[in-house]
């Protein structure tokens, strides 16, 4: 059966039955929800563009641009944690387009009590989802927090924090001192900061040299945090995660630790999380929560190679062939574990590797 | 088979400019030197292949990962804001975003400003931090034809020395935001060529502190 599938729907169905091996309960969400469920909550992931149409009872409805709001909108105050996993298109303007595509996630969410053992599972499933797409893999993990709270030291937030971190997001040493002077950052936070833009490499490593950089109390939390992450990330046998301080997501969906994944030959990341606990709590449901997407439209090009043939043999008959014939020999054709396509008088169009000719000869 | 930094430069002198920079730092390309009809060029002993693309398409390769690095305009940058890393300021390329007017121009904030514009994105940002109504038209060259045919009040573009301004009885009413050539890079290529990217950026960077 796994020879029949191609390489996107073994990795669809591959990363379903990792997150069900973990004991992620499969979720559905319907395809719709009001517009005003996404209007109270701008801030998703789709640049405020969201496709809307009027249901048959005058509701203004919207297709889903996200799928963990309408996860989290359906979690209750019970206290117990859920882990789900979920594989549904979603309906977003994509970065830099100019109209809505559907776009197929699959991911997981981990919502209610938090802790380093749940927080190191979900990285280390989001790390083995990369590994079922290729073995040539990265996952940048960061806790801005650690950024937020030089600043903060300083006296520095809102909008000028903001800057700040836009210039850690583009990696950028020339955008982040001029951040800085106008931000009016210190010149011993700036110091740490270029330090900090600069520390990129596998996380144990790299938590060390940011150790070593005396950072100020508030940083303590956040660097604790990819601590914790990377006590329990060693336990498990997939590739050491890299601290990347460039990684900052969407700080208006996420809080403390983000992440993202990317693959050797695919141009952006395919691979987004991190923690959520503030959404959750503007939502108004208590605890925390965790999950990241795999973006499954990205991977159509690097999974499905470009199709040589329409298949391996082409079996051409005329109008006189016996039928019995044809019959005959495509089923020994795919008896013989290749493909076949059976045409009427004529190649035209069709590419295929060996051509067997049954007209003329054959009699009904 | 040998990993290749593959750089898209904008065509013209911003180009020719930049690759003499990489020339000094080491990475040349002998054919980029001849003048004919081909748009790539490589140095299998540097590692490197250049492309020459349209300026405002650089971002465009880079951000899908045709190209690992490129180099880019601020302006463009600011206009299109793709998902890309800016790595350098390569402190070429230096000129202004400005807003520019018929010498005697004067602003009647009673009426909707009308606006050419090659950027439409980034003067519809600068009007807005300043709650202006505006109606942005849309150009794609000889944008100082809008004011003096009457086709728009004012333009949004680059000016570089304002001699053309000067020469077509036009002036510098504001200026948008300064301008110069930024080293941009593809993401995901930071992740899995990082020693290479960065090398060429030390080298690059010490060519553009010369400037």
């Amino acid at each position: 059966m796994n020879k029949l599938l191609k390489n996107d729907e073994r990795v669809f169905f591959g990363l379903r039955a990792l997150y069900e091996s973990y004991g992620y309960t499969r979720y559905k969400v319907s395809k719709f929800e009001e517009y005003d469920f996404f209007a109270r909550n701008r801030r998703i992931p789709s640049g405020g563009h969201i496709l809307t149409f009027t249901d048959t009872d005058g509701r203004l409805m919207a297709l889903k641009p996200d799928v963990t709001l309408s996860i989290v909108k359906n979690t209750e105050n019970t206290g117990t944690t859920r882990k789900v996993c979920y594989s549904e298109n979603v309906y977003r303007v994509p970065h830099g387009g100019s109209g809505f595509r559907e776009m197929m996630q699959t991911g997981l969410e981990c919502i209610g009590v938090l802790d380093p053992y749940s927080v190191g599972e979900v990285i280390m499933l989001a790390s083995e989802s990369l590994r079922m797409i290729s073995s040539d893999y990265v996952l940048d993990v960061s806790d801005p927090g650690v950024i937020t709270g030089v600043l903060n030291a300083d006296g520095i937030g809102g909008e000028e924090a903001v800057c700040v971190m836009r210039a850690f997001g583009c990696r950028s040493p020339h955008l982040l001192a001029s951040a800085c002077k106008e931000a009016g950052v210190s010149s011993r936070a700036e110091e740490i900061l270029s330090k900090l833009l600069e520390i990129s490499g596998p996380l144990g490593d790299a938590i060390v040299r940011v150790s070593a950089l005396s950072l100020p109390g508030e940083c303590h939390a956040p660097l604790a945090s990819l601590s914790d992450l990377y006590c329990c990330i060693r336990e498990y046998p997939v590739n050491e995660p890299r601290l990347n301080f460039s990684v900052v997501n969407d700080m208006d969906y996420y809080s403390g630790i983000v992440f993202r994944g990317y693959i050797n030959g695919i141009a952006s990341g395919v691979l987004s999380g991190g923690r959520y606990d503030s959404l959750l709590r503007n939502m108004g449901v208590s605890g925390q929560a965790i999950g990241f997407a795999v973006y499954l439209d990205q991977l159509e090009r690097f999974l499905l190679p470009v199709s040589e043939s329409d298949a391996d043999v082409l079996v051409l008959y005329g109008a006189d062939t016996d039928p019995r014939l044809v019959i005959r020999t495509v089923s020994d054709i795919t008896a013989g574990g290749k493909t076949v396509r059976a045409q009427r008088d004529t190649a035209d169009g069709l590419s295929c590797g060996t051509v067997i000719d049954l007209r003329g000869g054959a009699t009904r | 088979m040998k990993d290749y930094i593959s750089v898209a430069l904008p065509k013209g002198r911003l180009g020719d400019r930049v690759y003499s920079m990489f020339e000094s730092a080491g990475y040349s390309c002998e054919s980029m030197r001849i003048n004919d009809r081909r748009l790539v060029f490589e140095n299998p002993d540097a590692g490197i292949r250049f492309f020459r693309v349209k300026p405002t398409d650089v971002a465009i390769y880079v951000e899908r990962g045709a190209a690992d690095i490129g180099i880019a305009g601020k302006d463009v940058l600011l206009e299109y804001s793709p998902d890309v890393y800016e790595l350098l300021d390569l402190k070429t390329g230096i000129c202004r975003m400005c807003v520019c007017g018929m010498s005697d121009f004067r602003d009647d904030r009673s009426r909707t400003l009308r606006v050419a514009t090659k950027f439409p994105n980034l003067a519809r940002r600068y009007y807005d931090e300043r709650s202006r109504e505006i109606d942005i038209i849309k150009l794609n060259g000889s944008i100082e034809l809008a004011p003096i045919l009457g086709l728009s009040d004012v333009i949004v573009d680059i000016v570089e020395t304002g001699r053309t301004l000067a020469e077509n009885g036009l002036t510098v009413l504001d200026t948008v935001l300064p301008i110069s050539a930024r080293l941009i890079a593809n993401k995901s290529a930071c992740r899995f060529k990082w020693d290479g990217i960065s090398a060429v950026c030390e080298k690059v960077g010490k060519e553009a502190d010369k400037q």
